[in-house]
């Protein structure tokens, strides 16, 4: 009697859940592209989670806009252009770098890309993951907070003095600085428009907007670079040393959404 | 310079090169990128009087290039210059076609008398830009005499060498052990000394231990460390022996010419006003090295650039490992060979590491006589069981061939944790550890709060020193609160507290008292014994509750009486307290 009660009520929450999941799905404002993506139309999907993407009344949020770029992540790996995934991912964890569920898929995408993972685990990456976890927000607000203990620190070395206090205003003041860490990132890479170059072979990097311009670099496949100029069909970009060129926008996939 | 420093630059400077030396020897680099190299080689540092010296004046990998001047030197006048010559070679390397030009001119000095002459630096015009040679030196003596009390020999100069090979030259010289208490001076006189074009001199790795080593003068300027090697018996007569060596890198093929060279020995008394001098020398024959170009044929693609007789060892930091641990393969290249220069094998490009993944290399060093790479590596799957053969295509100038040297199989054992396949990949039969997420369909409105703006977080950092420096700065205008007496004033109350509790007596209540109130008003607490509150504040202008001044006067009555009259019992400690506080609060 009571198994048969308790097997009644999981299934009355099996489908109490599904029924909540497919109005959540239905309430969602990209529910057509949802909708179409499991129904396989993924032409449309796209088509619709691209034009949200680049809706602009009402401004959607970094949140909203990552969410996107993660769900047109997924569609790329259905499609098997893990290159193009890769990007998607890259570019949602932008907006949301703390997503797990992009952060997974970003892994397996490169996997499957035969790319280096996006997170090596060593001390350099880590580093990087750390100041980059935090949006622009979350940054200015950390560096806020940052400034607290060295107030407090620097108000009773003021009132007090002593050696005691000087040691934890500096130590504090350290602290500012790696709260700040973040927040200069972002503002460091404000005005940045990185590019990801999306073949598979790599694409090469040409002295002039021309095919039979020089060729004065190669770039790998998935490496970024930073956009510097355009025109049509064409991107200048930055190199790492500095120097710039052109290459062909089709090959690139701008990361900023 | 000492010795360390030169070392240093030294070792600097073949790292530099070994990042640059592939690329020249594959012959890369276009010729109108090098840069002209200037050298200047006197046929020998020792001339008798009357005959003539010439020094081959050469610049390499120049479009046009003229001497501007030779400097005037007194007692050794310019007797002419001939030249350039132009000398032009090609060579096809790596199958790239690589021209070669040589200018080179010949200037003949006819000394006038005998000493020492030092030539200063000859200035020429290269490709537009002035270029100068070293400073040269050269002895000029009466006659040479003694060439049977000393010894001078190369060891081992090789006949031939192929470019990239490295090759030492090992100079034995030393004096007859009759003069060894006369003997004060060796100056070693090697005109090829740091003027061999086409070569790149190379680290010749630690001292030997044990080895005595002392120092000899080169060219009459520079003092380098020879190793002692005692006496020997050299044609039935004793020398003391020392040995110098010296190893060099062939960058290009051609002929190396090493002039006449000579050992300058003796005694040199120097008095106030004259220098005694009696000098002898013992001279080795000019010689040539011929420098080959290494063969086209047979060479593989995969050629790294080394070119001498490599050995090398691996080994791992672990054999059983975990699935998704890494795994260090250290790698050592020893033997005779251009270690410095090849280019490091790649195990990402190679069929037989598909099963790791490379994380590249996380140490690589020179160590004088051998190259050591550390490799961090990944097995992407338990069926992984050995790290294989990292493999390096070198010449082998003894066989004439390209050879490939390789470290042994590693075998290893790699575990995979319960319930993981691997870092395998989908369709790679063992299926993937990492699985794919679903796409989110609840709309993400994690807008939180909005971002601080620049402006108040600048003011923040710069603001707040500023208040702070400006706080400080008042503070401190009342004296400083770090100061003893400071200290003691804001710790009065809890001090009194502390004594309270330890107080047994009515006496030590009082002092506890005395104390707090010396604390506060920074004097002795003997100061407060006795003393009448109100007319101390009267004194000291300072107005302080009356209630609680009134309050201070009776617990001292009050103490005064248990101290002197009574039994010295203690009285309620939450009494001293409340007047403490008042007192406080009073502004005392």
């Amino acid at each position: 009697m009571v198994s048969r009660t308790l097997f009644i009520l999981a299934l009355l929450l099996t489908l109490a859940s599904g029924v909540a999941r497919a109005q959540v799905e239905s309430s969602a404002p990209d529910s057509s592209a949802v909708a179409a993506y499991r129904d396989g139309d993924l032409e449309t999907a796209r088509h619709l989670w691209l034009e949200a993407l680049e809706e602009t009344e009402p401004a959607l949020s970094d949140a909203e806009r990552g969410r996107l770029c993660y769900n047109l992540g997924n569609l790329a790996a259905r499609e098997e252009a893990h290159l193009e995934a890769v990007a998607w991912y890259t570019a949602s964890l932008r907006l949301r770098p703390r997503d797990p569920d992009t952060w997974a898929n970003l892994e397996l995408a490169r996997q499957r890309a035969e790319l280096d993972p996006a997170d090596r685990g060593d001390l350099a990456a880590t580093v990087e993951r750390l100041l980059g976890s935090w949006t622009p927000a979350e940054a200015s607000w950390l560096a806020l907070l940052g400034l607290l203990p060295l107030t407090v620190c620097l108000l009773l070395e003021a009132l007090r003095g002593g050696r005691r206090w000087r040691w934890l205003a500096l130590l504090a003041a350290g602290l500012t600085l790696i709260c700040a860490g973040p927040w200069l990132r972002h503002a460091l890479g404000a005005g940045d428009a990185p590019q990801m170059v999306l073949a598979t072979d790599g694409a090469g990097v040409h002295a002039e907007p021309r095919a039979d311009a020089e060729r004065i670099a190669e770039l790998d496949a998935a490496e970024v670079v930073l956009r510097t100029d355009g025109l049509p069909e064409w991107i200048e970009v930055q190199l790492d040393d500095d120097r710039r060129g052109w290459m062909r926008s089709e090959g690139l996939f701008p990361l900023s959404r | 310079m000492n010795r360390r420093t030169h070392d240093a630059l030294r070792s600097t400077w073949a790292r530099l090169l070994a990042v640059l030396f592939p690329a020249l020897l594959s012959g890369a680099a276009a010729p109108q990128g090098r840069t002209p190299e200037v050298t200047a080689q006197l046929a020998t540092g020792v001339v008798k009087l009357g005959a003539v010296v010439s020094c081959v004046v050469q610049v390499g990998d120049a479009r046009e290039a003229t001497i501007r001047e030779v400097p005037t030197v007194d007692g050794l006048p310019l007797e002419r210059i001939s030249g350039p010559s132009v000398n032009r070679s090609m060579s096809q390397i790596g199958g790239r076609i690589r021209q070669r030009t040589v200018l080179s001119w010949v200037v003949t000095f006819r000394p006038q008398r005998k000493g020492d002459f030092v030539i200063p630096p000859m200035e020429l015009d290269v490709d537009g830009k002035a270029a100068y040679t070293r400073e040269l030196t050269l002895s000029v003596v009466e006659d040479l005499v003694g060439e049977e009390l000393g010894h001078f020999e190369f060891l081992g100069a090789p006949e031939t060498v192929y470019e990239g090979q490295p090759f030492t030259l090992r100079m034995q010289f030393g004096w007859d052990t009759k003069l060894e208490g006369m003997v004060n001076y060796a100056n070693l006189i090697l005109p090829w000394w740091n003027e061999l074009p086409g070569t790149l001199e190379v680290d010749g790795g630690a001292d030997q231990p044990g080895a005595r080593y002392v120092e000899v003068q080169v060219n009459s300027r520079s003092r380098v460390r020879a190793i002692e090697l005692g006496e020997r018996e050299l044609d039935g007569t004793r020398f003391r022996v020392l040995e110098l060596s010296r190893s060099f890198v062939a960058t290009r093929s051609g002929r190396l010419d090493f002039p006449q060279s000579w050992l300058e020995f003796g005694s040199i008394r120097t008095r106030v006003f004259s220098e005694k001098r009696e000098t002898y020398h013992v001279g080795v024959p000019a010689f040539a090295v011929e420098v080959r170009t290494l063969p086209e044929a047979g060479r593989p693609p995969e050629f790294s650039g080394g070119v001498g007789r490599f050995e090398v060892q691996g080994d791992v930091n672990r054999r059983d490992l975990d699935l998704g641990e890494s795994i260090k393969l250290t790698v050592d290249w020893t033997g005779e060979a251009n270690l410095e220069f090849f280019e490091l094998p790649n195990p990402a490009r190679l069929d037989a590491f598909d099963g790791f993944r490379v994380y590249g290399t996380t140490n690589e060093r020179f160590y004088g006589d051998r190259r050591r790479v550390v490799y961090d590596l990944a097995p992407k799957t338990s069926d992984v069981f050995e790290v294989p053969a990292l493999p390096l295509v070198v010449f082998d100038p003894e066989a004439g061939a390209y050879l490939t040297v390789a470290t042994r199989p590693i075998p290893i054992r790699v575990r995979a944790p319960e319930g993981e396949m691997g870092l395998s990949l989908e369709g790679e039969g063992a299926g993937p550890v990492l699985a794919a997420r679903d796409i989110q369909t609840r709309p993400d409105e994690g807008q939180g709060a909005g971002a601080v703006g620049g402006g108040v977080l600048a003011a923040g950092w710069f603001g707040l020193p500023l208040a702070w420096l400006v706080t400080r700065v008042l503070v401190r205008r009342r004296g400083d609160p770090d100061a003893p007496a400071a200290r003691r004033r804001r710790a009065a109350l809890r001090r009194l507290r502390k004594q309270l509790r330890r107080a047994g007596s009515a006496g030590e209540q009082a002092r506890a008292l005395a104390c707090f109130l010396a604390d506060r008003t920074d004097e002795e607490p003997e100061a407060w014994e006795g003393r009448d509150p109100v007319g101390w504040c009267r004194e000291v202008e300072l107005e302080l509750h009356p209630a609680a001044l009134q309050e201070l006067v009776d617990l001292n009555v009050e103490l005064d009486r248990r101290r002197w009259a009574e039994d010295d019992g203690r009285l309620e400690s939450g009494r001293f307290e409340r007047v403490a506080d008042a007192l406080l609060a009073g502004g005392l």
